[in-house]
Parts: C-alpha cells; sequence; structure tokens
C-alpha cells in the first residue's frame, strides 16, 4: 500500500484529503506545520507528499528545499492557489511533481496522485 | 473553500440514491465554484500588478484572447470578425494585462449579442495611438447606466462581480492610455481603448467623443 504523507495548516483539510485518499486506497499520515512535516520523512520517507504552500511555520517551497536536501526524487504535489501559480512559483516547476489548484477537486487529487505515483515507477526516491 | 467543496463532494457520492440530496451537493458545489471565482477577481482587483512591457505584435495578443474565447462563442453561434490595420506597428505593453483588456470586453460583448449575430474588434494607428475597438451587437448602453459602468463592482448581471470593465479601465491607465464606450447606431456597444504604442501618455482629448471620433479611423 502506497503512503502519502499530507501537509497543512487547516484540519479539515487533513481530514478531507485523509478520508478520500484513504478511500481510495492509500495509507495516509498527516502533518499540520512544515516542521513535523520534515520529522515525519525523517521519521519514514512516504512515496508521495501533497503540501501546501502557505503554512504559518514554513512557506511550503522552503519545506520543499528541505526535503529536497536528502529526497531529491521524492515526488511532491504543491497546492497553491491560482495567484501563485501564476507568479512566483512557476520558476519552481521543474522541481514540483504536479500542481493541484485550490479549491482542489478531490477526483482531481486522486488522479493527480495515482498519475505521480505512475510516472515515478514505485514511488520511492531511487537515490535512497 | 476545498474543505466544503470537498465535503461535499463526499456527501454527494454517499448520496447517489437520493437524487433531490444529490442535487443539493451539487448546488452546494457549483455555488462554491462561484463564489471562488468572485473572490478570484476581487484579488486580482485588489493587486496592484508590475507591468512588464514588452515591444509586441497586437493581432498576436487579440488571436490569444480570441483562441481562448471560442468555446464561448461557438456556444453562442457568433461571428467575430477582426480587422488589424496593416500599417500597425509594435506596441509597447504588458501582454498579459492587455489580453485580460481584450477578453473581458469580448467577455461582455459575447453575454450581450444575440445567439447568432456578429462581434467586431478592430485594432488601427491613430496619432501614434493604438486604438482598439470592440464592438457588439446588443442593444447598447443606457444613458444613465455609461457613467458608471466603469465603476467597481458596478453591474447589471445577475451573477457579475462589477469588476470587469473596472479592470480594463484600471489597465488601460496603467498603460498610460483610456477606455471609452459609445452606443453605434444600427450595431451595439462599442468599447474604444487608446493605448500610446511607446508606452508613454497616450495624445488623450477627453473633448472628443471617444466613440464616433475613433471609431470612424477603426472602420478601415
Amino acid at each position: 500500500m502506497k503512503h502519502i504523507l499530507v501537509v497543512d495548516d487547516e484540519e479539515n483539510i487533513l481530514t478531507l484529503f485523509e478520508d478520500e485518499l484513504t478511500d481510495a486506497g492509500y495509507r495516509v499520515s498527516t502533518a499540520s506545520t512544515g516542521q513535523q512535516a520534515l520529522d515525519s520523512i525523517k521519521e519514514e520517507v512516504p512515496d508521495l507528499v501533497v503540501l501546501d504552500i502557505r503554512m504559518p511555520d514554513m512557506h511550503g517551497l522552503e519545506v520543499l528545499s528541505k526535503i529536497r536536501e536528502d529526497h531529491r526524487n521524492l515526488p511532491v504535489i504543491m497546492c497553491t492557489a491560482v495567484h501563485g501559480l501564476k507568479d512566483e512559483y512557476t520558476v519552481w516547476d521543474a522541481r514540483v511533481s504536479a500542481y493541484l489548484t485550490k479549491p482542489i477537486d478531490l477526483d482531481d487529487l486522486v488522479y493527480k496522485v495515482q498519475e505521480v505515483l505512475e510516472k515515478n515507477g514505485a514511488g520511492k526516491d531511487a537515490a535512497e | 473553500m476545498t474543505a466544503i467543496r470537498g465535503f461535499a463532494q463526499r456527501i454527494g457520492r454517499r448520496t447517489t440514491d437520493d437524487p433531490m440530496s444529490s442535487n443539493y451537493t451539487s448546488i452546494i458545489i457549483s455555488e462554491i465554484d462561484r463564489l471562488d471565482k468572485v473572490i478570484t477577481s476581487v484579488l486580482d482587483f485588489g493587486k496592484k500588478a508590475q507591468l512588464q512591457k514588452k515591444s509586441t505584435r497586437i493581432e498576436n495578443i487579440i488571436d490569444d484572447a480570441l483562441l481562448l474565447m471560442d468555446e464561448q462563442v461557438q456556444q453562442r453561434a457568433l461571428v467575430v470578425e477582426k480587422y488589424v490595420a496593416t500599417d500597425l506597428p509594435d506596441a509597447l505593453v504588458d501582454q498579459q494585462q492587455i489580453k485580460q483588456v481584450i477578453i473581458n470586453l469580448l467577455q461582455n460583448a459575447i453575454e450581450v449579442t444575440p445567439k447568432g449575430d456578429m462581434i467586431l474588434i478592430n485594432a488601427v494607428l491613430d496619432n501614434n495611438d493604438l486604438v482598439m475597438s470592440v464592438i457588439d451587437s446588443g442593444t447598447g448602453i443606457n444613458r444613465d447606466i455609461s457613467e458608471k459602468i466603469f465603476d467597481p463592482f458596478f453591474t447589471t448581471k445577475t451573477h457579475g462581480t462589477g469588476l470587469g470593465l473596472a479592470m480594463v479601465q484600471r489597465i488601460v491607465e496603467d498603460h498610460g492610455g483610456a477606455v471609452d464606450v459609445a452606443n453605434i447606431p444600427g450595431k451595439g456597444a462599442a468599447f474604444v481603448v487608446r493605448l500610446p504604442l511607446n508606452g508613454s501618455r497616450a495624445a488623450l482629448d477627453p473633448n472628443v467623443n471617444a466613440g464616433s471620433g475613433r471609431l470612424r479611423g477603426s472602420a478601415g
């Protein structure tokens, strides 16, 4: 069973994504801050991370940079508002597996997760 | 919004055997999507964009905008006629912003033009200014609202945000230009945008009737 880590500071979103992805057949763990996400990855590397851009303790891109220090190929799907996608974050395209634009459609979420995992084979960081 | 929309989506999936509940959740989802569009428009309007001006072939921007609006044009079986003067030099503009201007004007034109009727879009050179016009086949703008149509949040549409034309005006003015509207007898409304080609202040004469005066130049 593939392991997905969902990172978002909104409790309701964590519950929603956890329920949806569990129903879709994934094992899901959650983190509500950037630091919690990094700690969780240190403990167990997931197959994929669904990461919110805006979090109070650390910007999503900062979390992404820190993830990349040890896990160059870990698939990460960024959740962003349209405005962000249009502007400064576009430059990060190459390092992000996919984007989800808020308000996120649950069918899109499951589709993107499946697609990214398939594209990445087993989904595990090849460098590990 | 993601949470409200997502939970509604999950409830909807569990109520497929109850058409009324299923219908209600569909309504919740579509209303959230509408609300999201409104909020996005307000946020876009509130954001002061940094202009990134580049020398640009205006016809390319018009074609991009027309492509984006093509589905709506087809749905209403409209005919869009484009005229771009052959002597029109490149203009120093922010491509994305000017595309937004054309999209907003086309959006309004599509909504007011009767099915199967025509929309004209022109771009001509006048006194070293680029003059673009979008002419619909609607009923024209009532005199009593023509003063207000560029005001933020003013709308006559049931689902409009009232920000489309306000955004047009702001972008055009940020480019040192001006926008105006006039009724064309026997046609509809003509929205006329005048932009300085070199990116500096347009030679505007506020006393000239924007619609008729400028449109004569664009008819050829």
